[in-house]
């Protein structure tokens, strides 16, 4: 009768072990609750920032990003190595990885949106409207983000699908593509949003000036010109423009907010290790011709003095910079400017703005003693589609030099003016980076689950 | 019969203490899926082409060597 009962004992415990084995996982996390719980979270996140790692840390560029992107872009001469150097030689070599960007986005906003939809008790208090404001802002950058990565240039013929809309945590929820526009709507809702809770404390980093410049980035990628440079225009004012050793002191700041940098990726002195290997990587290849004669006032620019930018080998001496600083707001507002019909005032505001990096008092240009139209360039369309006139070029151009290894920026400026094609030689074999290559692909795992989910052009083929 | 009572309790506690240890474990989701995109050929460069790239060599070695 024991021997039976010990036996019944042994094939209980065998069949009845681990009963939730094929039970929904729990994802291994919980939900958080009270406003340390999720300021806890909010913390996490930021710190991502910090570090230049994680789902953050691509949201708002880390420095490892800004360099490949600035290698795939014509601003480095990959002809001169033939890719004997480490930087990637061509946008095409790492196309598939991609795709995890945009998981990585998708994360990030999983995570406001647990914000968004489960905080309740302290919500109204100032630390709470901080946290609020906080995923509001961070969803609003991820969807920033994911409409210059996954779509294509707003301006564009081609330009309709959006990406897949999420505000809701729900983890089985499965939306299809929105439409260009209404994407843009969500971030900007989400950006106008985050304004409303006035966040005050550092600590969270999107202070208003830094959501009034993502507003501004929007609608600048997005051609709406007026409130493109109002947006602009107000992060300018509250943030002036350096010259002088106060801007050299502030490029040549790795580490921090200084000078007027908004806003910095990878702040902590403590990751300068991954910094350090990159910028050794970047001395391996030589600046193109293209970009370096762009300094025509040679040492007389600000930028080529002391070799700031690059030396006399065209290689690379300015430091990776991923955030955001007002220089950027300044070209923003100068272009909106030319595209909304005000030529005089963007010709004013470039010479003000060359005013800051031309140390001599041949600075300023008139309508008439603008460079010609340089036919031989990349780009030969504004955003608009329209042929560049001498005006546009001079503000593009400008652009292109000051924020040379910045966020990718020469990149989506690419992008964003013709989606241009070329080649670069490696190994006796020309290597094409083709239109259809700056907008990136959907996560093959999210369109193989998603039915209806649309992939973008050019990536049918798989392996 | 003791004997045997302490072997069915031991080899219990062996399976409730090592059993499904990976019980959230599934399999990857890429598993026997392609992650992949392909992208064009490189092509083989022609005489032309070879020579826009000597003439940038030769740029470079004059105004930045």
């Amino acid at each position: 009768m024991k021997k039976n009962c010990i036996y019944i004992l042994v094939i209980t415990v065998l069949l009845t072990a681990c009963d939730s084995f094929l039970d929904i996982k729990p994802y291994d996390r919980t939900i958080p609750e009270s406003t340390d719980d999720f300021s806890a979270l909010v913390h996490n996140i930021c710190n991502e920032m910090d570090q230049g790692s994680g789902d953050a840390g691509l949201a708002i560029g880390e420095y490892g990003e800004t360099v490949l992107l600035e290698a795939d872009a014509d601003n480095m001469a990959t002809n001169l190595t033939g890719g004997t150097d480490r930087l990637r030689t061509y946008i095409g070599v790492d196309l598939s990885a991609r795709q995890n960007l945009y998981g990585n986005l998708y994360e990030l906003i999983r995570n406001c949106n647990i914000i968004l939809g489960e905080y309740e008790n302290g919500r109204d208090t100032r630390e709470g409207q901080d946290i609020v404001g906080f995923a509001y802002a961070m969803r609003g950058v991820c969807y920033y983000q994911l409409l210059r990565m996954f779509c294509a240039p707003p301006l564009a013929d081609d330009a309709q699908l959006g990406v897949p809309i999420v505000t809701e945590f729900d983890m089985e929820a499965k939306p299809v593509r929105s439409t260009m526009q209404e994407t843009i709507d969500q971030t900007e809702r989400d950006l106008k949003t985050a304004l409303d809770c006035n966040i005050q404390n550092e600590m969270y980093r999107f202070s208003n000036d830094v959501i009034h410049g993502y507003l501004a980035r929007l609608y600048h990628w997005c051609g709406r010109w007026s409130e493109a440079r109002r947006e602009a225009q107000l992060v300018v004012k509250n943030h002036p423009l350096l010259s002088g050793d106060d801007y050299v002191k502030m490029m040549q700041t790795q580490y921090g907010i200084s000078g007027n940098k908004l806003l910095v990726s990878n702040r902590l002195s403590e990751y300068q290790l991954g910094i350090s290997a990159a910028s050794t990587e970047l001395t391996e290849r030589p600046l193109s011709a293209d970009f370096a004669t762009l300094f025509k006032e040679g040492t007389n620019d600000i930028r080529r003095k002391d070799n700031l930018f690059f030396n006399r080998k065209r290689k690379n001496r300015k430091l990776i910079f991923s955030g955001m600083r007002s220089a950027e707001m300044a070209l923003i507002a100068m272009e909106c400017a030319y595209h909304l019909n005000m030529p005089d005032s963007a010709l004013a505001e470039l010479n003000d703005f060359r005013h800051h990096r031309i140390l001599t008092d041949d600075y300023a240009y008139t309508m008439t003693t603008l460079p010609e139209v340089d036919t031989q360039t990349l780009v030969k369309q504004d955003a608009m589609g329209k042929p560049l006139t001498p005006l546009i070029q001079a503000i593009l151009r400008e652009r292109r030099k000051e924020l040379y290894l910045e966020n990718g920026d020469r990149w989506f400026e690419l992008k964003r003016n013709g989606r241009p094609e070329w080649w670069v030689a490696v190994n006796g074999k020309k290597f094409w980076t083709r239109k259809y290559m700056f907008t990136w692909p959907l996560k093959l795992d999210d369109i193989r689950l998603q039915p209806g989910l649309i992939q973008n052009p050019g990536y049918e083929e798989t392996f | 019969m003791k004997k045997l009572v302490y072997i069915a309790v031991a080899a219990m506690a062996v399976m409730m203490t090592t059993a499904c240890k990976n019980v959230d474990d599934e399999p990857a989701l890429n598993q026997g899926y392609d992650t992949t995109f392909r992208v064009p050929d490189a092509e083989p460069m022609t005489a032309e082409d070879s020579a826009v790239v000597a003439a940038q060599q030769a740029e470079y070695e004059l105004n930045a060597k």
